[in-house]
């Protein structure tokens, strides 16, 4: 197929499927209601490293977990989980809206969390700080 | 014997992708099952396909002048014929199955081959989130037994062409089982959502292509169970969306493993080649460990 057809199609395909997939929203955003349903996520995918106690910040979108060992993180990306151990050095900082931790893992290097609220902002850093 | 043409079937398919997938994307919507689309996720895996076939734009080249190169050396002609275009078919997918599983034991290949498994959701646009670095794992090695055979460079990629297309329609969770004979013989949207599973008892079986066979003949079939529910992903799963990161992160793991100071050469050289998960001092773990903490204390696959 010529290229000046090929990427016209491409182009329109991309844009026009994203745009459906935004309008329809067949999958809503993954969301932590509760503590225990941080847990419940963090356990599943972390057998060795059972949680001990949650903090989900007032979005649902991020959850500070604690474990007999380690401290972790648990987020959603989207429609799915994600979690990390936290056992490498962080770098965090406050804008605004929220925290920003930034690690060496090449795949979670950026890990941005809502916390509008200033003094909730100062909480999350000091546990974080404290804890890793 | 004039060098024979055939078409470039993966661009010409490119239409029938995006139909497909707007009529998966539908039909999840309407039936509120058989599948789950998210915005990032699905644009990301879109933009990863198009990076491979801009890839295959810029180093196509290197592919098919080291074909043409073997090509010289062949003990046969087998010529054109439509047979020798289904042999070639049936054994270029017996090459799929070893480049697949060299893809999932090797790191080398794997961080290649990663992408294509870095997407939590099983859907149309999963198919198509392909690697831009295959060019660099060298993998077209395994395509010179073919060439030597005789079959023709030209005929040999139009054959991988539509082994590539008939693997589009599997990534999906619309189509629950087909029928019998059918799942005996060919891999189907069941086999291949066991291939993309990160559950332990899903880890590295499946590796067919086309033909299941393969994995029925070198023991890695493993059929999809009812009672546990794939969940799709890596072991490690992503963090980010961000198209570049989702393009190198292994091979940057990679250099960085291999590049560690305190090293012995040996302990380089299998960061680089030792199934992924490998790690010197046994810190990290491989899916056989996986495996065998599965079946000794039942767990689910570790992320942190």
């Amino acid at each position: 197929m010529p290229l000046n057809i090929l990427l016209p199609v491409v182009i329109a395909g991309i844009a026009g499927i994203t745009l459906l997939i935004l309008l329809l929203r067949p999958t809503p955003r993954l969301i932590f209601a509760t503590a225990d349903e941080a847990i419940e996520a963090w356990n599943h995918r972390n057998p060795f490293h059972p949680a001990t106690r949650a903090m989900v910040n007032p979005a649902g979108t991020h959850a500070l977990i604690v474990t007999e060992t380690r401290p972790g993180l648990l987020w959603s990306m989207g429609a799915d989980p994600v979690t990390r151990l936290l056992d490498m050095p962080l770098k965090l900082t406050e804008h605004d809206k929220g925290l920003v931790v930034r690690t060496d893992d090449v795949t979670a290097p950026k890990i941005s969390i809502p916390l509008h609220d200033a003094e909730l902002r100062r909480n999350w850093r000091a546990l974080l700080e404290d804890i890793t | 014997m004039t060098a024979p043409h055939y078409p470039n079937v993966v661009d010409m398919a490119v239409p029938l992708f995006v139909a497909a997938i707007l009529a998966e994307l539908l039909w999840i919507k309407l039936r509120r099952k058989g599948g789950r689309y998210e915005a990032r996720d699905a644009l990301t895996s879109l933009l990863m396909g198009a990076g491979n076939v801009a890839a295959g734009i810029v180093f196509g080249f290197i592919a098919w002048g080291f074909f043409n190169w073997v090509w010289q050396f062949r003990l046969f002609d087998l010529g054109t014929a439509w047979w020798v275009v289904v042999l070639c078919f049936v054994l270029d997918d017996l090459r799929y199955y070893w480049v697949h599983r060299f893809g999932h034991r090797v790191r080398w290949v794997w961080a290649s081959h990663v992408n294509h498994h870095s997407s939590q959701h099983y859907n149309l646009t999963t198919a198509l989130r392909q690697t831009w670095t295959g060019t660099f794992t060298l993998m077209m090695v395994v395509r010179v037994p073919l060439l030597l055979l005789g079959f023709h460079p030209a005929m040999v990629i139009f054959v991988g062409g539509l082994n590539l297309i008939y693997q589009f329609w599997i990534h999906t969770e619309a189509i629950n089982r087909m029928p019998r004979w059918f799942e005996a013989v060919m891999n189907t949207p069941s086999h291949h959502r066991v291939h993309h599973g990160r559950n332990p008892k899903y880890l590295d079986a499946n590796y067919a292509g086309v033909f299941i066979i393969w994995d029925k003949l070198f023991g890695t079939f493993v059929p999809e169970d009812e009672n546990e529910p794939v969940e799709y992903g890596l072991v490690r799963n992503l963090g980010t969306f961000n198209l570049l990161l989702v393009a190198f992160h292994e091979w940057i793991a990679l250099f960085r493993d291999v590049l560690r100071p305190g090293l012995t050469l040996q302990q380089r050289l299998a960061y680089a080649l030792a199934p992924p998960g490998w790690s010197h001092d046994g810190s990290r773990l491989t899916t056989d460990r996986i495996k065998e903490q599965w079946q000794t204390k039942g767990s689910s696959t570790p992320e942190g």
